[in-house]
C-alpha cells in the first residue's frame, strides 16, 4: 500500500487562550491544503476561516448539511466566509478542511470542510472564495470568544 | 513531517473476529488514522474501541445517507460504531471503505474522533456515514480493537500516524 505524505508546513498548540489563529506566509509549492484543527471555545458560535484577510461581502458562498442525532438540515448562504463551526464548549471538536488547488491564479477557491463534536452535532460545507489569487494566509476566527488552552492548529501541504 | 504507515492488518482464510492494533507508542505523531476495507457477517458494523475499554466511555452523532433518506443518531455506547463493513449478504467482492481520524491521541484529555465510511452494494442498500465521536477517557490511546462476528478473507486495516 503506497503511503501518501503531507507536509507540516505550520503548527499551533496553544499555551494562553486567542481571539485567532492566522497562518501567513503559506508555502506555493503544494498542490492542495489540509487544515486539521482540535479546538474548543467558551461558546457555540461559529468560526470563520478567511483567507488573504478577506472577510468581505460578496466574495463567499456555502452549503452545509447537518446531524444533530435526530433530525438533519441543509441550508445554504452567502456572503459568509467558510464555515468552520465549534458547536461544544467542552469537548475538543475535531475540524478537517481540504483546501483545493490554493496556489491557482485562474480559479475561485474551493474548500470541503468536516466539523466533527460528538456531544453536539456533525457538520459538513462546500465553500467557495470568489477569488482567484492564491491564498497565501489563512485566518480563524471564532465568534465572542477565545480558542481556549490546547487547541491546536496544524496546516498540511499535500504534493502536486 | 508526514502521514506514516504504522501497520497494515490483513485478515487471512478462515476470517477473524477482530482486528487490533497494539503497542501504539505515545510518540509517533499528534494524531492517528485508521483506513478499513472490510467485509463481514456480523452486520455492517465494525466496534471500534481502545486499550482494551468496553465501559461507556463512547459517544457519537453521525448522518446516514442510503440514496433515498437520510437520518442522523446518537447516543453513549460502549464502543463506537464506525460502520464500514459490508455485510456478506451483499454483491460478492464488495468490500466497504472507512476512515477514522483520532485527534491528539497521545493528550492527557478526552478524545475526539472523525469518521467516514462508505459500505457500497453495486446496487441498492447502499450507505454512506458521516460521524463524530468522542472518547471520554484521558488516557493515551495504546491500542485500538475493531470487532465483527467476522471478518472475511482479504478485510484489510491500516493505520497510520500524522506527525
Amino acid at each position: 500500500m503506497a503511503t501518501p505524505t503531507y507536509d507540516l508546513l505550520a503548527s499551533t498548540t496553544l499555551t494562553t487562550s486567542a481571539s485567532s489563529v492566522t497562518f501567513s506566509s503559506i508555502d506555493q509549492s503544494y498542490g492542495d491544503l489540509i487544515l486539521v484543527t482540535c479546538a474548543k471555545a467558551l461558546n457555540t458560535d461559529d468560526s470563520w476561516l478567511a483567507f488573504n484577510g478577506d472577510q468581505s461581502a460578496g466574495v463567499w458562498s456555502r452549503v452545509r448539511m447537518i446531524g444533530d442525532g435526530s433530525t438533519t438540515a441543509t441550508a445554504s448562504f452567502s456572503a459568509q466566509p467558510v464555515g468552520y463551526v465549534l458547536r461544544d464548549t467542552t469537548e475538543f471538536s475535531v475540524n478537517i478542511a481540504h483546501i483545493n488547488d490554493y496556489s491557482a491564479t485562474d480559479k475561485h477557491k474551493t474548500v470541503l470542510s468536516r466539523t466533527n463534536t460528538a456531544n453536539t452535532d456533525v457538520r459538513a460545507y462546500a465553500s467557495r472564495w470568489g477569488n482567484t489569487a492564491a491564498i497565501t494566509s489563512i485566518k480563524l476566527d471564532h465568534d465572542g470568544s477565545d480558542y481556549q488552552v490546547g487547541s491546536t492548529f496544524n496546516l498540511y501541504g499535500v504534493a502536486k | 513531517m508526514t502521514m506514516t504507515l504504522i501497520e497494515t492488518i490483513t485478515v487471512g482464510s478462515g476470517g477473524a473476529a477482530s482486528i487490533e492494533f497494539t503497542g501504539i507508542a505515545n510518540d509517533l505523531g499528534q494524531d492517528l488514522q485508521v483506513v478499513l476495507s472490510a467485509r463481514g457477517s456480523g452486520g455492517t458494523q465494525a466496534a471500534v474501541t481502545f486499550n482494551s475499554d468496553t465501559g461507556s466511555n463512547y459517544s457519537y452523532v453521525r448522518l446516514r445517507g442510503s440514496g433515498s433518506s437520510v437520518l442522523s443518531q446518537s447516543g453513549t455506547t460502549t464502543s463506537i460504531e464506525a460502520g464500514g463493513v459490508v455485510p456478506t449478504s451483499y454483491t460478492a467482492d464488495t468490500f466497504s471503505s472507512c476512515s477514522f481520524y483520532v485527534s491528539n491521541y497521545a493528550a492527557t484529555a478526552a478524545k475526539s474522533i472523525s469518521i467516514e465510511t462508505t459500505t457500497e452494494n453495486n446496487d441498492t442498500s447502499s450507505f454512506i456515514f458521516m460521524q463524530a465521536a468522542g472518547y471520554s477517557q484521558t488516557a493515551a490511546i495504546s491500542s485500538i480493537k475493531l470487532a465483527n462476528s467476522s471478518f472475511v478473507e482479504h478485510t484489510t486495516a491500516s493505520l497510520y500516524a500524522i506527525s
